[in-house]
């Protein structure tokens, strides 16, 4: 990025928008197909799927190459930087929604069904054979009888790699820093090697739930609220795990410097977001 | 997890607040300094207290994870 640079820079007319377009498009429709049986829906959502990688790695190599070729200058990484920020905001939301409405069921909706507060009568005309607890299938019992993962087994473990990972970050954080590349290079490589791991692990607990535990998205508000939050925060991993898998490769090629590093930061920060929003998952679903 | 609650909330509340700083010295320092790993750096030292704090608390049974209490419906009257 050269300060020499007083001009804001702008981009030729680009291809990218319209292939995200069409990526979205046809990642979406081929899900909607699938989901009521449509024999093409797959193969257009497959289709969708590369054309977002494609789309991703295109787009981006773009901006990392007039980013190298110094046509950047501060106001242009000030952009960046907002950008990051709005984009974390609405994560912020996303999670915060569900976390939300985790509260909302718990605290609230199956306080009513089991005759507490202000919806109480709830309870006396319709569900008063229901007993308020948490974890519940609801009182039709959803799904039927169901078990909780145990609180010690992949879930501690995750938790212990999650934060292993964060570690191994940190160290490669504070490596790029004291300009040590190779201290850089092999906190990454420990970094995604775990979040591989994490998710590889959390896809065999959902196995072993949806299996022996009979724990399935249909057992009733825990069930789904299990998946939705633990669902959503395993692709979140999946994707810190990519951005983290890119900064590797750029770091590779010497593209950062001590000074000049926005996208490790930015994918750093990401990840230690994904950390501690396990870490709230792992407190309130399986403590609280 | 009765009392234990408190201060467990209170830690998580703590990282979230590193994190929150991290952030905002992403967005103002123009990647100059140590701010943002200075801040992320507390951010996984308080994770790692609250995750021994958990571990700890479930030796001594001061606390417990969740359990599966038996049979949401009783039978009828």
């Amino acid at each position: 990025m050269s300060a020499a640079n007083d001009h804001y820079y702008i981009p030729e007319p680009s291809r990218w928008p319209i292939v995200a377009m069409l990526s979205v498009f046809s990642l979406l429709m081929g899900a909607a197909l699938a989901m009521n049986g449509v024999g093409f829906g797959n193969i257009l959502m497959l289709i969708g799927a590369l054309l977002l990688a494609y789309m991703f790695f295109g787009w981006f190599g773009d901006v990392v190459e007039e980013n190298m070729s110094g046509k950047y200058n501060s106001q242009v990484d000030d952009s960046f930087r907002q950008g990051m920020f709005w984009f974390i905001s609405s994560e912020i939301f996303f999670f915060a929604t569900f976390f939300g409405s985790l509260y909302y069921l718990r605290n609230i909706a199956v306080e009513w069904l089991g005759g507490n507060g202000y919806l109480a009568p709830t309870h006396e005309f319709i569900t008063n054979q229901f007993v308020a607890q948490w974890p519940t299938a609801g009182p039709g019992n959803l799904g039927g009888d169901f078990a909780l993962v145990d609180t010690w087994g992949v879930p501690a473990i995750n938790t212990a790699i999650l934060l292993t990972s964060g570690l191994t970050l940190t160290w490669a954080h504070w490596g790029l820093k004291k300009e040590n590349r190779q201290q850089l290079i092999r906190g990454l490589v420990l970094t995604v090697a775990l979040g591989v791991i994490f998710v590889i692990m959390q896809a065999e607990e959902y196995m072993h739930a949806y299996g022996a535990l009979n724990l399935t998205l249909e057992s009733g508000v825990y069930g789904s609220t299990f998946y939705i939050l633990t669902g959503f925060h395993g692709f979140h991993v999946i994707v810190g795990a990519l951005m983290l898998a890119a900064v590797l490769g750029r770091s590779m090629k010497g593209h950062f410097s001590e000074e000049n590093h926005f996208a490790f930061e930015a994918a750093a920060w990401y990840w230690h977001f994904v950390d501690v929003v396990w870490l709230g998952l792992f407190v309130l679903v399986y403590w609280m | 997890m009765g009392f234990m609650k408190f201060p467990v909330l209170l830690v998580l509340g703590l990282i979230i607040l590193s994190l929150a700083s991290g952030m905002f010295f992403l967005a103002k320092d123009d990647g100059k300094g140590n701010r943002v790993v200075t801040s992320l750096t507390f951010r996984i030292i308080l994770s790692l207290i609250l995750f021994a704090m958990l571990i700890i608390g479930a030796i001594f049974n001061v606390i417990e994870p969740n359990a599966l209490t038996p049979s949401a419906m009783l039978p009828a009257k």
